[in-house]
């Protein structure tokens, strides 16, 4: 009854390759792989054709998949090289570790297990993958320091890596055990200890259990550091009980399944801890593990080439010979990762580091993307995905393609907030394009599916287990997170569309509770914005909008009286933001129709009028405000503009003050000559060189007007200078004007739009 | 009895040279004085087997200097890239000191060097007189180099103009230097190789040409990473240059070093020491070269005009006169730098009433 215990670094390319030999020196009756027993369920896909690493293993809580953990595999992982042994030679392989039920149980014992956990990724997950981090890396650090080495990894890597002989896995794993003995005997503590009782004690049982079942010869492979604490299982039987008998009844139920990864998750790059930071290099080693450096850098120079930059057969030459060079300079058996990219450095890119990051997203770390069978089982989020995206009938296509929806048909509308939905989730498959037509019935999305969106489905599992509760929980959380009025403002633009309301009332909380410090006005400007929108969407509930219309009396009071102060003394860009916020703000209130808001805001506006050094182009937009909600008179505007355009001022100020003054409409040039001399003079005194630099602030005003009007000022150009000034009263109603003929035509018309006339 | 101003290295670290190579027992390559390990452990500094102390020449990442003499060793040359005063020149004597035990073979790069320079030239009162021969020739460092299997030196590489930049070429690939009028050639002994120095950030420089690149190594010395090390540096250079004038004043104290090396990094890197502020950058490179030089005629002023004692006002001339280059932008700059971080900062009212001092 023989147990061989394999201490492995995790994703070692050298422990893989001795795993490997070992096993087949040994041919095992059961291998035992470190790893939480709930994987046992998915471990038989191991071998699958269509199973391909990088993948994860994906442990969740059923009833609170916000409690996971990823286990991530790539080809040259020990673990992997040990389940596709067992496969490959049809032998029994189990998962050996304390479960994650009973660790859940554990971790959250203090909170119980409610709705109320609120999701954590970076925490909850950080902390499961430092379960599966390599062996801890302190204790390693005090043998790489006496052998003079400032990083352990790098001593390890050099130590147990690259040493690699085929011949000998046995005494490779003897030195591995003998080392991590030392240690451990040593008394010198790991981060993890607490934790690590509790996982051996387990690890040990299952040992023991296989051995009740009369398995002969097990091979265990395991974390380096536990080895030690496996090797005497009859003298540790009884500590082991007492601890087990210690540990807490979980009924949290787990399940597993697999999922695709990429390289790019298993580097630190992405902030996932789990372990390595070239997953490019050890495959390439792993696949070519007689390699000695020429062919790595002859990948360097074709990648280099790809990028059309001149690297010869000689520089390849010439590299290679400085990393035999520095690895003998060094004392190392052979170069290694380190001395490659200081050759490539020195040699190809003329000592400069920058290109060397091409290498490294390229090669070093690589673009491989893993694979997954179909009949997997599902993330309750990816089945509820996958089932609206069946019932929609929208391909997951790679290629780009447009998607023209009709809001007005149910199933478009649909589609429009499950997309709305998915943009929440950062995903990012369907993206809006501005549609050409008017109106707001229409929208178009360009779709463009790429696998890596399934992983970021899976990530955002933790969410809530359909993608409406997924979106609602993540914008939630989000939401407690910002202080910014406008990053809160914007959420609720993007909840709207994507009809999550319980968020709303959640958002509109804390954009009061952030507007009641905030002094900035601008800010408030732009979270008033999307509020006045909400109004329009009926399905809102009464709740909802009485909340809302309260959000907006305050901030409405607030901007109007910060507004003057706040457009006083602006450079031009800030200015030029002012002025659309001012137009937009407007606009949202006139769609409000609340006479007592527009009031106030009207007088914020005169105020504004009446002051000196307010960017002219804001002084424009505030004289055109006032003038078309008859505030000021026309004489007074008539005489506002010819201020503005008067001689004393820089072309370039009348030219702003112009452009706030018509933005949006030429209309008002159109029917009041007055104004329309005014203008036709300025023009027509310009000299040459103003003219030239003034010609693209006036055409820049100027094309957005609509193509009728254009033409219409271009007719009216045309005369010059109107002698016989017309139609001065174009105020107020014609007195042929009966109400009562025109409402007859309200019912119909109201028919036409499907509104219900009242 | 006369004393040299300034030895060259392979005298001035004679006794070290000569510990290590007797306690060298590591593989050298042909005609090299000792092991390359050994070259690195001359270079970086460390302790010897017998106890030696060695102390370092450069301060820095010594996997730089790895790099610098395992290209050595292989038929490739080594160029040396950096902005001005990031001790190229000073890395590449004491590599060839410690590899050749001959720093002097230098060829130093101008505007002006001709292919004469870094051939070969006539005597002409001799090729008149007698017709071509090998008598006319006038050596050059480069072919002395080659002849012995030496290092040559070519210092300010690309202030060369490239044509002549491009003579180097066939020496670098095929390490032979033919002289057509003598019908003969310079075959280049084992040992030779060249380390060139060049800058890669100023005026007038010509840039390689890529047949020439493809015969260097380059590695580029950056400055110097941290606070601590640069520190080190000033203050190590501060005291061997002070012995050699033979100064009769203190040891600069370290405090006023500091503060050197704090406002070089910080007009150097844009940003003050907290990563707080943002600061405008002066036009000159704020190189540890020049933060040495402020201290060394910081300590001559206090040494010959003040107390003896290195205080702030002794250290405010050179530090304005080494900042403000461009006597318009750079006053500006330095303006700005005085009233918002210098001022504000505890304890350092005196360089600031030091430099408020002096008008420029």
């Amino acid at each position: 009854m023989a147990i061989h215990l394999l201490g492995i670094r995790h994703h070692g390319v050298g422990s893989a390759k001795n795993v490997r030999a070992m096993l087949h020196a040994l041919k095992p009756d059961l291998i035992l792989v470190e790893g939480p027993p709930e994987m046992d369920a998915i471990v038989q896909w191991i071998g699958a054709d269509d199973l391909k690493p990088p993948v994860a293993a994906l442990c969740y809580d059923e009833a609170l998949p916000q409690r996971a953990a990823f286990y991530p595999f790539s080809e040259f992982s020990p673990e992997w090289q040990a389940m596709l042994y067992a496969h490959q030679h049809k032998i029994p392989v189990r998962m050996m570790d304390l479960p994650l039920s009973i660790a859940w149980q554990m971790r959250y014992a203090e909170s119980p297990a409610d709705a109320e956990v609120t999701p954590d990724p970076e925490t909850a997950e950080a902390a499961d993958f430092v379960d599966f981090m390599p062996t801890p890396r302190d204790p390693i650090a005090h043998f790489a320091h006496i052998a003079g080495y400032k990083n352990s990894e790098l001593w390890w890597e050099h130590q147990f890596e690259q040493q690699y002989n085929a011949d000998q896995p046995a005494t490779h794993f003897e030195a591995v055990l003998l080392m991590m003995q030392t240690l451990r005997s040593a008394g010198i503590a790991s981060s993890m200890d607490a934790e690590n009782t509790h996982r051996e004690a387990y690890m040990g049982q299952i040992i023991r259990k296989a051995q009740n079942e009369l398995y002969q010869n097990i091979a265990v492979v395991c974390g380096a550091w536990h080895a030690p604490a496996l090797l005497d299982l009859k003298a540790s039987e009884k500590a082991h009980a007492q601890i087990l008998k210690k540990l807490p009844k979980s009924k949290i139920k787990v399940k597993a399944t697999w999922v695709p990864w990429t390289n790019n998750r298993l580097s630190f790059a992405s902030g996932y801890g789990a372990g390595i930071t070239s997953p490019g290099w050890y495959h390439h080693l792993w696949e070519h593990p007689n390699d000695e450096g020429q062919r790595w850098l002859t990948k360097v120079a074709h990648l280099f080439r790809e990028k059309k930059m001149d690297i010869s057969t000689a520089h390849v030459i010439e590299a290679f010979r400085l990393t035999e060079s520095l690895a003998a300079l060094r004392d190392l058996p052979r170069p290694g990762l380190i001395e490659m990219n200081e050759a490539t450095t020195t040699v190809m890119c003329m000592g400069d580091t920058i290109l060397l990051e091409l290498v490294q997203q390229e090669l070093i770390v690589g673009n491989v993307l893993g694979n997954v069978p179909e009949g997997l089982p599902k993330l309750p989020l990816q089945a509820d995905f996958e089932d609206i995206v069946r019932k929609l009938r929208i391909p997951l296509s790679a290629e780009k393609k447009e998607k023209k929806l009709n809001l007005r048909d149910e199933n478009h509308l649909k589609c429009s907030i499950f997309f709305y939905r998915l943009q929440i989730l950062g995903i990012t498959w369907a993206r809006p394009i501005s549609s050409n037509s008017k109106g707001t019935f229409k929208e178009v999305w360009e779709l463009n599916w790429n696998p890596e969106m399934l992983i970021s489905l899976i990530e955002m599992g933790i969410w809530g287990n359909n993608v409406e509760l997924a979106a609602t929980n993540f914008l939630q959380d989000k939401a407690k997170r910002s202080l910014v009025i406008s990053e809160l403002s914007g959420m609720i633009s993007q909840a709207i569309p994507a009809e999550l309301f319980a968020v709303i009332e959640d958002l509109l909380y804390h954009i009061n509770q952030q507007a009641t410090v905030s002094s900035d006005i601008a800010e408030l400007m732009s979270a008033l914005i999307p509020l006045a929108e909400l109004g329009r969407y009926g399905n809102v509930r009464k709740s909802d909008l009485e909340a809302v219309n309260k959000l907006i009396d305050g901030l409405v009071v607030r901007i109007s009286i910060g507004l003057p102060n706040a457009t006083y003394g602006l450079d031009d860009d800030t200015a030029q933001k002012m002025f659309e916020l001012i137009r937009k703000v407007s606009d949202a209130l006139r769609i409000l129709e609340r006479s007592d808001l527009t009031e106030q805001w009207q007088e914020s506006l005169m105020k504004i009028a009446e002051k000196d050094g307010i960017p002219p182009v804001i002084a424009g937009c505030t004289c055109r405000l006032l003038f078309d909600a008859h505030k000021i008179e026309r004489t007074e505007t008539a005489r506002q503009v010819h201020l503005a355009l008067s001689y004393g001022h820089l072309p370039t100020f009348s030219a702003a003050w112009l452009e706030g003054f018509l933005k949006g409409s030429g209309m008002i040039l159109l029917y009041d000559d007055v104004l329309w001399n005014l203008l036709h003079q300025w023009i027509a005194e310009l000299n040459e060189h103003a003219f030239v630099q003034l010609m693209p602030i006036l055409r820049r005003t100027f094309s957005r007007f609509e193509t009728g009007e254009r033409k219409k000022l271009g007719e009216k150009a045309k005369k010059g200078t109107i002698l016989a000034i017309e139609s001065t009263e174009i105020d107020g109603y014609d007195p042929r004007f009966n109400p009562a003929f025109a409402e007859l035509v309200l019912p119909f018309t109201a028919k036409l739009l499907g509104l219900k006339h009242a | 009895m006369k004393t040299i101003l300034r030895q060259h290295v392979e005298e001035q670290f004679a006794h070290e040279l000569e510990e290590i190579k007797k306690q060298d027992s590591g593989h050298r390559p042909p005609n090299w004085l000792m092991s390359p390990r050994s070259v690195l452990t001359y270079i970086m500094g460390g302790k010897l087997k017998n106890g030696f102390e060695v102390s370092a020449k450069y301060i820095g990442n010594d996997r730089l200097i790895e790099i610098a003499v395992a290209t050595l060793t292989t038929d490739r040359a080594l160029l040396l890239y950096g902005l001005p005063g990031t001790a190229k020149s000073w890395v590449s004597e004491h590599l060839s000191a410690a590899i050749s035990g001959d720093s002097t073979l230098l060829i130093q790069g101008t505007a002006g060097t001709s292919e004469d320079a870094i051939r070969y030239g006539w005597n002409y009162a001799r090729l008149i007189a007698e017709g071509p021969s090998e008598k006319a020739l006038v050596e050059t460092p480069m072919m002395r180099a080659m002849q012995d299997g030496k290092i040559a030196r070519l210092e300010e590489l690309t202030r060369i103009g490239s044509d002549v930049q491009d003579t180097l070429i066939t020496i670098l690939s095929e390490k032979t230097m033919p002289i057509p009028e003598l019908n003969m050639e310079i075959q280049a002994v084992e040992g030779f190789n060249v380390i060139a120095t060049a800058n890669n950030r100023d005026k007038g420089v010509n840039e390689l040409s890529g047949a020439l690149k493809r015969r260097f190594n380059t590695v580029i010395l950056p400055t110097p990473d941290t606070v601590e090390e640069e520190v080190t540096i000033v203050q190590q250079r501060s005291a061997s240059l002070a012995k050699t004038y033979q100064m009769p004043a203190e040891a600069p104290a370290l405090q006023e070093i500091q503060r050197i090396v704090t406002i070089f990094r910080e007009l150097r890197s844009g940003v003050s020491a907290d990563g707080k502020t943002k600061i405008k950058m002066p036009s000159g490179a704020m190189s540890t070269a020049e933060a040495i030089s402020v201290v060394n005629s910081g300590v001559a002023l206090a040494a010959h005009f003040g107390d003896g004692t290195l205080n702030a006002a002794d250290l405010a001339a050179g530090l304005v006169g080494s900042v403000v280059k461009d006597p318009v932008q750079d006053k500006l700059v330095w303006n700005e730098y005085l009233e918002t971080i210098l001022k504000t900062r505890e304890g350092w009212k005196d360089l600031y009433r030091a430099c408020k001092e002096i008008n420029i």
